[in-house]
């Protein structure tokens, strides 16, 4: 990466940033991860007093909370995106010397980074579970992704922002509905497994195969991201 | 400059091609417009010229190379005005400037000078969601021509700005021009095509039904008359009006009577107007 790459890399998120922090809208959610991060500090081992049998979900308490946190940047983002899709601005962008796709990748690249952070920040200061470093990173990144899976479906399907609101929100309810196959025992709830959070809630089980499960669960979401991009490029970014 | 040959656009869902078969060439230097009604399929030309669409049939040279060989290096050399505004709007105008002066490979010229030029430098830290529709069109104009490019496109440049606004803007359009630029309008306007273009195409239902300098048109359809109007002191002062023709007119021993004799309240040389020039080519009204 050469210097004038990364002087337009610096100027877009700078300017990402600005977008973010100026809209009011914003404020409070930013708040919101902190809140969980919180939560799940202090609020779940009090909880844990009265309730011992939380202690076993731990992990997927965290893994949900921190699917939760991951998707904040994705809602600012996709925010961002939808006004840039209504106002044309990405047709600014294909006017603009980058080369094709450049403008799309730094945006996936920057709600990834983002998000990795929130998600970074969750895993290590929730003080939940006992992870190595390197484990807190994989889960991280494999997290992360349901940032730009999510910003790319909203931005690509949604036609305004209330129907970004309405497509957000079943987003995070579908969070929670792979951890049926948790909490319930039959052999029907491997089905649940096209989900991808499925494969988050997987990774956190320490029972198995941590590097397999973090491996698939990259691999599906990656995917999912490439088939969505396309589309996206296609009928969006034109 | 730029050459177009024989060039059909169909939009995707459409069945019927929005850009029909269209020729023409722009000489470098020249101010090229296009006029025609809405949805006569203008911005649809701008914007396969542009790149913006792809797909298109014919052939379209840009600097001696095929427009489908160019790479994003061409967005160096050209310079696009939107017809809509298009802003992020949490940033201010110089933060939207700077934004998209950083993709090209030159620094671009001062912003400030431009946001002078164009009345706006006191609004350079005002975000663009506080700006009217025209001062948006104005920022959308400097965004095309902060870098220098060798080619310009603006798609109705003064649409939505009061007249002053209008004037400097055709002003620095003039002056691009004069600094060599080849420049690429589409108007509805026929006072705009009249006084900036070099030439302009006729466009309607997509076709161009004709391509000349607009004084020759104009003189190509002049009436060459002389209209007269009065107040005839022999019937209560009403208003009359009388037409003679140009040609003879100091010899011409009536209206040469009724200048000395009645009280005249106008003059008129009955020209034609690029619009009824339009009109009688292509049968169909601008607006
Ligand atoms: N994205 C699109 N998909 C399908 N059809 C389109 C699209 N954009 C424009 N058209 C159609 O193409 C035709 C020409 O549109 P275009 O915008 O080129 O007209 P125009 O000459 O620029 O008009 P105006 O003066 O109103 O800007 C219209 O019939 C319009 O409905
Ligand atoms: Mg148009």
């Amino acid at each position: 990466m050469n210097t004038i790459t990364l002087k337009k890399i610096v100027t877009l998120s700078k300017n990402d940033l600005r977008s973010i922090f100026r809209d009011k809208s914003f404020w409070a959610p930013m708040l919101a991860p902190i809140a969980i991060l919180l939560l799940l500090r202090f609020g779940v081992p009090q909880l844990a007093i009265y309730y011992p049998e939380v202690n076993q979900y731990q992990g997927l308490i965290l893994a949900l909370m921190s699917c939760i946190n991951a998707i904040f940047p994705a809602f600012f983002v996709s925010f961002i995106m939808l006004e840039e899709k209504d106002l044309q601005l990405f047709s600014v962008m294909r006017v603009m010397p980058l080369a094709p796709h450049w403008f799309i990748i730094y945006r996936i690249s920057f709600i990834t980074l983002m998000s990795f952070g929130f998600v970074f920040g969750t895993l290590l200061l929730s003080g939940l579970v006992a992870l190595s470093l390197p484990k807190i990173l994989a889960l991280s990144f494999l997290i992360a992704l349901m940032a730009p899976l999510t910003t790319l479906i909203i931005v690509t399907f949604a036609k305004n922002k209330i129907e970004g609101i309405t497509m957000l929100k079943g987003i995070n309810m579908g969070l929670a509905l792979p951890l049926v196959a948790f909490l319930v025992m039959s052999p029907w709830t491997k089905l649940l497994a096209i989900i991808p959070v499925y494969w988050i809630y997987q990774a956190f089980d320490m029972s198995a195969n941590f590097w397999l499960n973090t491996t698939i669960g990259i691999a599906y979401l990656g995917l999912l991201i490439a088939v969505i991009f396309r589309r996206f490029k296609n009928k969006v970014f034109r | 400059m730029i050459l177009v040959k024989k060039l059909v656009y169909t939009y995707p869902q459409r069945k019927e091609a929005t850009v029909r078969d269209i020729s023409f060439e722009m000489p470098k230097g020249e101010i090229f417009g296009f006029l025609g009604p809405s949805g006569a399929g203008k911005s649809t030309t701008q914007k396969v010229l542009t790149g913006l669409l792809r797909n298109y049939e014919g052939q379209v040279m840009v600097k001696g190379k095929d427009l489908k060989s160019w790479n994003s290096d061409y967005y160096n050399h050209i310079g696009v005005g939107f017809e809509l505004p298009n802003h992020y709007l949490k940033l201010t105008a110089l933060e939207n400037l700077q934004l998209f002066a950083s993709f090209y490979d030159k620094p671009t010229q001062s912003l400030q000078t431009w946001l002078d030029r164009v009345g706006l430098w006191k609004d350079a830290q005002v975000r663009v969601e506080n700006f009217s529709k025209g001062m948006k069109m104005r920022l959308n104009f400097i965004r095309a021509l902060m870098h220098d490019p060798d080619i310009i496109f603006f798609d109705e440049p003064t649409s939505g700005l009061d007249p002053v606004n209008a004037r400097i803007l055709k002003d620095i359009i003039l002056e691009q021009k004069h600094l060599g630029k080849t420049i690429f309008i589409t108007t509805h306007n026929m006072h705009d095509a009249d006084e900036l273009c070099d030439q302009v195409a006729f466009i309607v239902d997509g076709k161009i039904s004709l391509i000349d300098a607009p004084q020759n048109l104009r003189l190509q359809s002049g009436k060459k008359l002389v209209k007269v109007t009065y107040r005839d002191a022999q019937l209560n002062a009403s208003l009359n009006t009388r037409e003679y023709a140009m040609e003879g007119l100091g010899n011409n021993s009536d209206f040469l009577e009724l200048l000395q004799t009645q009280d005249i309240t106008s003059i008129h040389s009955e020209e034609a107007t690029l619009e009824d020039v339009f009109i009688k080519t292509t049968g169909k009204k601008l607006t």
